[in-house]
């Protein structure tokens, strides 16, 4: 018999194998999370020696009187829609094709991934370079094309395309390697009897692939939000430790960041923290609830 | 089985020999460390700076008996402020480590650091005044004494030899001469002025030439009248295409060295990029700032050595020891001639070997040239937000054309909330 009804001393055991990876969660994000939901809500505090002199809900006044921190949301908001459906429709259109070639396909699988193993500082420093307005790759081409040269990192109005640009390029290897997972678990039954019925590429993909696909693409959209949200080394690196020229790409981690180490206001920075967290709890759960009826789990 | 068994047998030696080794290693440490006190100390410093601390310090080392500094180099600057605030947190901070001056009020009233008053007052009195005046202000929080000066420069000006042949210029003494040069060079698509991310260093300059001290006590002047004159006028040059910004690139080093224009007031600690980055036909030269209305200043900036709390009285008196050291003036000159900071005292700049270095090194007599003009920046208590507002103040005046007055009065506005915060 594998399945045994648990008993109370199976259950111990089971908690047992778990106490590890649950002593090293609670330890290093549990407390983390916990501690700095606490922190912002001290008003008065010294943060070297703990003492808390004063408890209320000043710092996300603070905060909300702030306009870098809405300059920051706004802009964490439009990279996360700059950034995610761009991204998802581009992998899921590359998988698809790398899908149908056999030539030379996991060349491309590598040479698509490469960007996603490389050093964000790394790729952020090449990036700088090709952005350059006057010596960079992309305005030689754009050159070509008739289009004058764009100031990519320190016109306000470009930086921000630039950072997304770069991002988009950077995540999706990952998300094609995902979608060629998905892709591969889709039993090619369903696409036969397609075919049978007489259905087009198009229809196929519409009615058959992408239906199937779609805890894939829920889980590709979902992390990729995630890490939207949490954008800041490719800012920290492509502006050179500035937040962009004009606070164009000031995000919300990086204003946490800010607020933390260089002007070390700690309860700031964790209020900060706080709404960030809040905000990524309400997207998920929109997309959860979405998941629910428009996902088919096969 | 038998291969498992092999495997198992295989791990046990080697974790075996690892307990040894280590073991071992450990017991060497602590055989050395029971007879001399040792000295931490942490830098931010890589490459040809920590080789050459490290060189120094192993030859105070040497001289003792009793102390043993040890160098931990963080990485970068950033990452050495990041690794103090975590350990003085969990109280667990070096004895010594390398600290931006401007941050020493903020590291005085978290009590981070340490008066260095008992060790001053046991140095000659003729030796401490031997120390350049702005660096002595630099290393003082409300009159008492909290660091030592060590990796220190200024701004100086860069000129572009063959640029000022081909146009019949003169390198500018004055403000309003660099100003005009700019009018004659805009035709030729060269800027007159180059200069960093922000010029927010030389108007801090200008300022100290027009006599305001931006913030002193709770008196905010960063928006009086001849604040916004001065950034007005670079503003003017950016607008009219005669100075430029570095931008992204944060350093203007490879626009000047790629004749982009005539004049780049940067870092003295530049010489060593711009040597390492210009082609051999490249001719340039280093002077003293130009002047503003009539006087000059040019502004100090780098790292000094700070006294970490929590020393044991030991590791204090051997901290004594090792500042002490580095301040005598064959040190400060022997580091001084190896990295291209400025020595720190008059007779270091004065001894044999720096005047031979300079008569090699003439691009390096611009900073000592400059060194009666300087000034240290006034920090203060949130001067980690003032430094924060103030770099998005400049970067909104140079990228989102912000007027200069509108920027700089919400900076004071955001500067006089901090004062009243802290």
């Amino acid at each position: 018999m594998m399945i045994k009804k648990p008993t109370l001393k199976s259950t111990l055991i089971g908690f047992l194998y778990l106490a590890p990876m649950l002593l090293i969660l609670l330890v290093f994000n549990i407390f983390p999370i916990l501690d700095s939901f606490a922190m912002s809500f001290f008003t008065k505090y010294n943060f070297y020696t703990n003492q808390i002199g004063q408890i209320g809900l000043g710092n996300f006044k603070t905060l909300f009187s702030d306009p870098n921190f809405w300059l920051a949301l706004k802009n964490t908001l439009i990279f996360v829609i700059g950034v995610v459906p761009i991204s998802i429709c581009l992998s899921l259109g590359i998988a698809l094709l790398l899908n149908h070639i056999r030539f030379l396909a996991g060349f491309f699988k590598t040479v698509y991934f490469l960007p996603f193993v490389t050093s964000t500082v790394a790729i952020s420093l090449v990036w700088q370079w090709i952005y350059n307005d006057q010596y960079g790759l992309l305005n030689l081409f754009l050159r070509h094309l008739g289009i004058g040269p764009i100031n990519w990192l320190n016109d306000p109005k470009w930086a921000m395309p630039a950072l997304i640009i770069m991002t988009i390029w950077k995540g999706l290897g990952f998300n094609i390697i995902l979608f060629l997972a998905g892709l591969s678990n889709i039993d090619q039954r369903y696409e036969r009897v397609a075919q049978i019925d007489g259905a087009n590429k198009w229809q196929t993909f519409r009615y058959i692939i992408f239906p199937l696909l779609s805890p894939m693409t829920f889980l590709v959209t979902v992390m990729s939000i995630i890490s939207g949200f949490k954008v800041f080394d490719e800012v920290f690196v492509l502006f050179g430790g500035s937040p962009g020229p004009g606070q164009a790409t000031l995000t919300l981690v990086f204003y946490l960041y800010q607020k933390f180490y260089t002007e070390w206001q700690y309860g700031l920075a964790a209020a900060s923290g706080v709404v960030l967290f809040f905000l990524i709890l309400i997207v998920t759960v929109i997309n959860y609830l979405y998941s629910r009826k428009h996902i088919y789990y096969v | 089985m038998k291969r498992i068994k092999l495997v198992q047998y295989f791990l046990a030696v080697l974790a075996v020999s690892l307990i040894v080794t280590l073991g071992g290693a450990s017991t060497n440490v602590q055989a050395a460390s029971t007879k001399k006190t040792k000295i931490s100390l942490w830098t931010g410093l890589t490459g040809v700076y920590e080789k050459n601390l490290q060189k120094i310090t192993n030859g105070f080392n040497k001289s003792q008996n009793k102390y043993h500094v040890v160098l931990t180099s963080q990485g970068t600057y950033d990452k050495m402020n990041q690794k103090v605030m975590a350990a003085a947190k969990s109280n667990n901070l070096p004895v010594l480590g390398m600290a931006l001056y401007t941050s020493l009020p903020d590291y005085k009233h978290n009590g981070f650091i340490q008066s260095l008053d008992p060790l001053y007052k046991s140095m000659p009195k003729k030796n401490v005044k031997d120390i350049y005046a702005s660096f002595r202000d630099g290393s003082k929080v409300d009159g008492n004494y909290y660091s030592v000066p060590l990796s220190k420069s200024v701004r100086i000006l860069y000129y572009n030899k063959d640029i000022l042949k081909k146009y019949n210029l003169a390198v500018p003494k004055t403000w309003n001469q660099l100003r005009a040069d700019g009018q004659k060079l805009k035709e030729h698509q060269i800027y007159a002025y180059g200069f960093d991310q922000s010029f927010q260093m030389e108007w801090e300059g200008m300022l100290h030439a027009a006599g305001v001290t931006p913030i002193s006590g709770k008196k905010v002047a960063v928006n009086s009248q001849p604040s916004i004159k001065a950034a007005n006028f670079v503003l003017d040059m950016v607008k009219n295409g005669t100075a430029k910004s570095a931008g992204s690139d944060v350093y203007w080093t490879q626009s000047f060295v790629n004749g982009q224009s005539a004049f780049y007031i940067g870092s003295s600690a530049a010489v060593a990029s711009i040597k390492e980055a210009a082609k051999k036909s490249f001719n340039w030269g280093a002077a003293v700032v130009p002047s503003y209305e009539g006087k000059s200043g040019t502004e100090v900036a780098g790292n000094d050595l700070v006294l970490f709390k929590g020393a044991s009285k030991a590791e204090k008196s051997g901290a004594y020891k090792y500042l002490k050291y580095l301040l005598k003036p064959n040190v400060t000159a022997k580091w001084a001639e190896a990295t291209g900071y400025l020595p720190v005292s008059k007779k270091a700049v004065a001894s044999k070997s720096f005047q031979q270095f300079l008569k090699d090194n003439p691009y390096d007599q611009a900073a000592v040239d400059s060194l009666p003009d300087s000034f240290s920046q006034k920090a203060f208590v949130g001067f980690n937000q003032y430094y924060t507002d103030s770099n998005t103040a400049f970067d909104s005046m140079l990228n989102k054309k912000t007027p200069a007055k509108k920027a700089l009065d919400n900076l004071a506005k955001q500067t006089k909330t901090t004062l009243a915060g802290n």
